[in-house]
């Protein structure tokens, strides 16, 4: 196009120096010609802009993230006249076509219809706009181009995915309480027992649990174990680009998502926190409060002014903490305050593992010799279940 | 349904219209060169219709075009059967007019030309065909008729304004569908459907150009030359404006004169450069260059009332040439032409100053305004112009004699010519042109010549009556008005008539010599004055001596309150103080002529002293004032009162007769510091005479170092545009890549190496998948596929992140490819360098 200017620059200045010296029908011809020509050209840009229309649509709008939907656009010239170049620019931060090349050109004559069938991929969650960005239309002398948006995008509202795991490599620790859970509860769901201590009452003692085992077991009390797996996450929003904050948002979702379905399929209860500035909670037992929760990470809008710092104090307000097995947190940044709630925890006996995603900062050095402190890099476009 | 037919028609209509364009050109462009005199009519219906029945019967099927020419042949022999005789002798006749060009019969020169129009659209329907099925013969017909308007162009051929635009819109159409051969983009028609389906636009550009004019002259961009030129004097102005400050005329406002010919107030001390002047030779007296002439006076300031747009300046250095022509026996005595040019520095007016008996302004619009020179908008920096104008050389006393003789109303009697031819003289005389006019030729009859030719023979002289000696004046007159006038380029251009001069002349006495009352005070000193003096010319010459005397000082004060029109003016001036500066004396000057029914007025401009030089700086202390006395047949004497000025306003050059010096006393007044006016040195007197004989002589050299000055003073600051253009698209670049992700960064890079990979011969085919280029790559260049391609088809199919190596490795292949479009020269890789951007 660039080249096409210049030749044309050239010829346009020829023109002027023609009808300096001469006059005439070449002359004048010559020069009208050139001057015309730009002028002819934007008319017919114009043109095109009225009467070019695009559509377009996808199989559904609630789009799960990195499920391909269906998609569907299709150029066609309805006029009486060529379109000589249009250009489609698709949006690809967020969400790609499969098979539609970025940028690609289309010559479009009166009746021609360019239909594509394809599939849309949403990579992260959120709504946002998908398919054709901008349109692009060029004349027939390559000399002038117009970029406009496309005046009808489509807005998708993208779920976050859920990760199946088959196995917590990170956290098997889960997966054994689990199996010890389950197994206790076969025969008695609701009960619970532990080793006979001198001076259990009698009347108290699980006599069918000691049978199993071979040893005195004595039915434990509503509050004398610990209790299951706190799962935390922070909610601040990291950045201001979209291209930043979302895959990041959506990574952490996704290992919320990821373990909840673990500990939901392994039926291991847990209570899930979220939010600093006002904290919020659920419990988590059967698959009905997991869906609860995934439609919960649906809406979930991540804030800039929620602070990790305050996480402690919030999570010390909920009563949970201490009576916790295993504590499990999902972050980015690891605040001095975050890593010292961990290593109070993992010396009471808690297990702890903080998830970190993304390249966040770090408050102080990670104590080394704690082994019930656990710490799990996860980057933002690393495949979740190969990590996890 | 329009959409369907037309798809199916399409190589139809495309033919047809190719075919119908090509005829249009060779009818409407070279109709004439054909024998086709008028395209329009029935040779023009005759080829349509030829083509049109081609352009069918050629897309018919194999069979059915046997049939269709079989049955155009069976209609032709019948028509010709039907003809018989006639059509025997008519294509007889056609075969000799094409031959020789000239009709047999002219009663079928129409037939002739429908022949021709048909055998035109035979020819446009194979060539149509031919292009259509060859693209590169349609460029080359194309580049052929671009270089058939190109040679009419240049050669003066005469060509129609419908075959000029029809073969520009060939040009254009071509070009649109070679653009479209080299677009890549997704097609699937065919070329000739995506043309006819461009021809709604195509056809819209063709009427639109067939509405534009096309005038037979070049284009005067008078329009763009105005703008341009207020453009210019906007930015100048602004420019001055921050660097020295505003104001208009300030140059002549600074000492005190103001626009307006305000009097009174102090003057200031400032000598800044304001223009310069150049002379082809030395001058021969000091140069007085008039701004603005006024012609009221209230009392207190100056007021400009006449703006008669007629020329004045070239009327009055007629009548005084035609007055010296015909009465001085050496005409060279009192009158030299001199040429000098102007140029303005850091200076704007809207006054051309000028000389008093200017003849030529050249390289200038000007306008006449009351005897006054002005453009028509205020020029500034860069502005120049030359003038021709007459030395007058005052101060001689022959020169007053002259006046004495010739002063009375009409022109009274002359300076006695001598009986022979030997005073004859061509003086002033410039070389080099044809119009050169002889100044002071004596006349060899009573009949003058025309001007530019030298007499040799006038030796008779002028004798006679005063009546005869009028009309060979008026004579001289008339030839001189006709000649100035068609040299003069202000406002009113054109040859100037006797009926100009005494509509001149009328002007001038009502404008100029309206009566002044004195009071008894300034009477009695006038009449002391005046005592002995007779003639106008004595009365002038004492009223100058007299003011001379007076006291010159540059801080006379305010005028005072009762000082409220002329009489009283002088009162103050002449019996009070008794000083002032230029502005006073020339005002008590044209009052006191006034007074004595003399015509007389007040000029401001400059006092050069350029005596025996070529070039002077004229400065802002170089403002002045002088009077200027009107003497009927004569025209403006100007005289110079001022104390200290005799010396500047009066260096006579020798006569052939009397003596240089005049015969005025010295002035008692202590003379203030001025610029000097030196002394003719008698020694190099005679070098001015000679070199004032000689010609023009252009100072070739400054005019060529100026050129080459500008020239590469241009190219450095284009040299340096660009380099500031390269480093600023560099800076953006390298900004824009910083900014990048990880993706973008890749995808960049990798685009370059794609490039590199195509001045290297590697282009990715349609149908060829990334997998087949990338080892034809490899194979191609004896190395491993570069990797980058791999990378780039995990990205692209596999929806997989780039890795970090993949940026580096791109890095890396593109300096390879770099190095092997080295190993194939030097050139291209500094160009490939150049565009990468580093």
């Amino acid at each position: 196009m660039r080249r096409n200017r210049i030749v044309f620059a050239v010829l346009w200045l020829l023109s002027l120096a023609g009808i300096s010296f001469y006059g005439g029908a070449v002359s004048y011809g010559f020069f009208f010609c050139m001057t015309l020509i730009p002028a002819v050209c934007l008319l017919y840009l114009l043109a095109v802009y009225f009467c070019f229309h695009i559509y377009q649509e996808i199989g559904q709008r609630d789009v799960v993230c990195s499920q391909p939907v269906s998609y569907y656009f299709v150029l066609q010239n309805e006029s009486f006249f060529a379109f000589a170049g249009l250009g489609v620019t698709l949006f690809s931060d967020l969400s790609y076509v499969e098979d539609i090349p970025d940028g690609m050109e289309f010559e479009l004559l009166p009746g021609d219809r360019y239909p594509f069938h394809t599939r849309l991929v949403c990579r992260y969650r959120g709504e946002y706009e998908v398919g054709v960005k901008e349109i692009a239309v060029r004349d027939f002398l390559r000399l002038f181009s117009v970029r406009y948006r496309n005046p009808g995008t489509i807005k998708a509202l993208v779920k976050p995915r859920i990760p199946v795991l088959s196995v917590l490599r990170t956290l098997p620790e889960a997966l054994e309480y689990a199996r010890r859970e389950n197994r206790l509860a076969k025969d008695w769901p609701d009960v619970t027992a532990r080793d006979y201590q001198p001076g259990d009452p009698l009347k108290r003692v699980h006599w069918g649990a000691a049978a199993r085992e071979g040893k005195l077991k004595t039915r434990e009390e509503y509050g004398e174990q610990k209790e299951g797996i706190v799962l935390f996450l922070d909610t601040k929003r990291y950045g201001t680009d979209r291209r930043e904050f979302l895959p990041l948002e959506n990574r952490m979702l996704e290992i919320v998502l990821a373990l909840g379905m673990v500990f939901v399929r392994e039926n291991l209860p847990f209570s899930f926190y979220w939010g600093q500035r006002q904290p919020r909670s659920m419990q988590v037992e059967r698959m009905p409060d997991f869906d609860a929760l995934y439609g919960q990470m649906c809406e979930l809008a991540f804030d800039p002014l929620e602070d990790p710092e305050a996480m402690p104090e919030a999570l010390a307000g909920s009563g949970r903490l201490n009576g916790s097995r295993i504590v499990v947190g999902v972050l980015h940044e690891l605040g001095s305050a975050v890593l010292e709630l961990a290593d109070r925890l993992a010396r009471e006996g808690t297990l702890v593992v903080l998830y970190l995603t993304g390249a966040g900062k770090r408050g102080r050095p990670v104590p080394q010799n704690e082994p019930l402190l656990r710490i799990v890099e996860i980057p933002t476009e690393a495949d979740l279940e190969e990590l996890l | 349904m329009t959409a369907e037919w037309i798809r199916k028609r399409y190589k139809f209509i495309y033919l047809l219209f190719q075919e119908l364009l090509l005829l249009g050109i060779c009818l409407f462009g070279l109709g004439y060169r054909i024998g086709i005199g008028a395209p329009l009519g029935f040779p023009l219906a005759a080829g349509v219709l030829s083509v049109f029945l081609l352009t069918w019967i050629l897309d018919l099927r194999p069979r059915e075009r046997l049939f269709a020419f079989l049955a155009l042949a069976g209609c032709m022999f019948l028509a010709a059967l039907a003809a018989g005789e006639a059509g025997t002798a008519f294509f007889a006749s056609y075969r000799i007019w094409l031959m020789d060009g000239e009709a047999w019969n002219p009663e079928w020169q129409s037939g002739y030309e429908v022949m021709q129009a048909v055998l035109a659209a035979v020819l446009c329907c194979l060539f149509g065909r031919l292009t259509d099925r060859f693209f590169p013969v349609r460029a080359v017909l194309a580049g052929v008729l671009a270089a058939l308007l190109a040679v009419s162009l240049f050669g003066g051929l005469q060509t129609g304004h419908a075959g000029a635009v029809l073969a520009l819109w060939y040009g254009v159409m071509t070009a649109a569908e070679y653009v479209r051969l080299r677009w890549e983009k997704r097609k699937e028609a065919d070329a000739a459907l995506y043309t006819v389906w461009l021809l709604p636009v195509g056809l819209l550009f063709l009427v639109l150009m067939l509405m534009m004019p096309t005038p037979q002259e070049a284009y005067d961009w008078a329009f763009v030359k105005a703008a341009y030129g207020r453009i210019r004097e906007s930015v100048i102005t602004h420019a001055h404006s921050l660097v020295r400050g505003g104001g208009e005329d300030f140059g002549v406002s600074f000492q005190g004169l103001s626009e307006d010919g305000g009097l009174g107030g102090d003057l200031r001390e400032e000598s800044r450069e304001l223009f310069r002047i150049e002379s082809d030779s030395l001058f021969r007296t000091n140069l007085y260059l008039a701004g603005a002439s006024y012609d009221r006076f209230d009392g207190r300031k100056w007021e400009k009332t006449c703006h008669e747009e007629e020329p004045w300046r070239v009327l009055d250095a007629a009548e005084t040439v035609s007055a010296v022509q015909a009465w001085a026996q050496t005409p060279s005595d009192h009158l030299w032409y001199t040429q000098f040019g102007v140029s303005y520095g850091w200076f704007r007016t809207g006054y051309l100053f000028a000389p008093l008996k200017t003849r030529t302004i050249q390289d200038t619009e000007y306008e006449n305004d009351g005897g006054d020179l002005r453009f028509g908008m205020q020029r500034g920096y860069g502005t120049s112009y030359r003038i021709g104008y007459y030395q007058i050389n005052t101060g001689a006393p022959d020169f007053y004699e002259l006046l004495e003789s010739g002063s009375a109303a009409g022109g009274s009697e002359p300076e006695e010519a001598e009986a022979s031819g030997a005073g004859s003289e061509a003086a002033g005389q410039e070389t080099g042109s044809a119009e050169t006019e002889a100044v002071g030729q004596k006349t060899g009859s009573a009949e003058s010549e025309t001007a530019g030719q030298e007499m040799g023979s006038a030796g008779q002289g002028i004798a006679g009556s005063e009546d005869a000696m009028r009309s060979a004046k008026q004579e001289e007159l008339e030839t001189l008005l006709a000649d100035y006038g068609a040299q003069n380029r202000g406002t009113q251009a054109g040859e100037l008539t006797p009926e100009d001069m005494e509509r001149y002349r009328e002007n001038v006495r009502a404008n100029y010599g309206e009566g002044v009352r004195l009071s008894p005070g300034v009477k009695s000193w006038l009449d002391q004055v005046l005592d002995g003096a007779e003639t106008d010319v004595e009365k002038l010459r004492a009223l100058e001596y007299a003011l001379s005397v007076l006291e010159y000082t540059q801080t006379p004060g305010a005028l005072p309150e009762r000082v409220k029109d002329a009489g009283s003016f002088l009162d103050h001036f002449l019996l009070e103080t008794g000083r002032g500066y230029c502005s006073y004396f020339a005002t008590a000057f044209v009052l006191l002529a006034r007074s004595q029914g003399i015509p007389a007025r007040y000029v401001e401009g400059f006092c050069v002293p350029a005596r025996q030089k070529r070039s002077v700086a004229v400065t802002s202390d170089m403002t002045h004032a002088w009077p200027e006395a009107w003497l009927e047949g004569f025209g403006w004497i100007p005289f110079e009162p001022t104390p200290g000025f005799r010396d500047v306003r009066y260096t006579p050059w020798k006569t052939s007769g009397g003596a240089r010096a005049d015969d005025f006393a010295a002035p008692k007044a202590t003379l203030p510091a001025r610029p000097d006016g030196q002394d003719a040195d008698p020694d190099t007197e005679g070098e001015a005479a000679d070199e004032g004989a000689d010609g023009v002589q252009m100072d070739r050299r400054a005019v060529w170092g100026r050129i080459f000055r500008t020239a590469g003073a241009g190219l450095a600051v284009l040299l340096g545009c660009l380099l500031a253009a390269l480093w600023a698209d560099r800076a953006v670049r390298s900004r824009r890549f910083a900014r990048m992700g990880l993706t973008e960064r890749f995808l960049y890079v990798l685009r370059q190496d794609l490039w590199l990979l195509s001045l290297l011969g590697l282009v990715r085919g349609e149908t060829e998948t990334l997998q087949e280029f990338r080892e034809r790559c490899g194979k191609t260049l004896e190395t491993e596929s570069p990797a980058s391609l791999a990378f780039y088809e995990e990205l692209r199919y596999g929806d997989k992140a780039v890795p970090d190596p993949a940026l580096e490795e791109a890095l890396r292949e593109r300096e390879e490819l770099l190095s092997r479009i080295r190993d194939g020269g030097r050139l291209r890789y500094w160009l490939a360098r150049f565009r990468l951007g580093g």
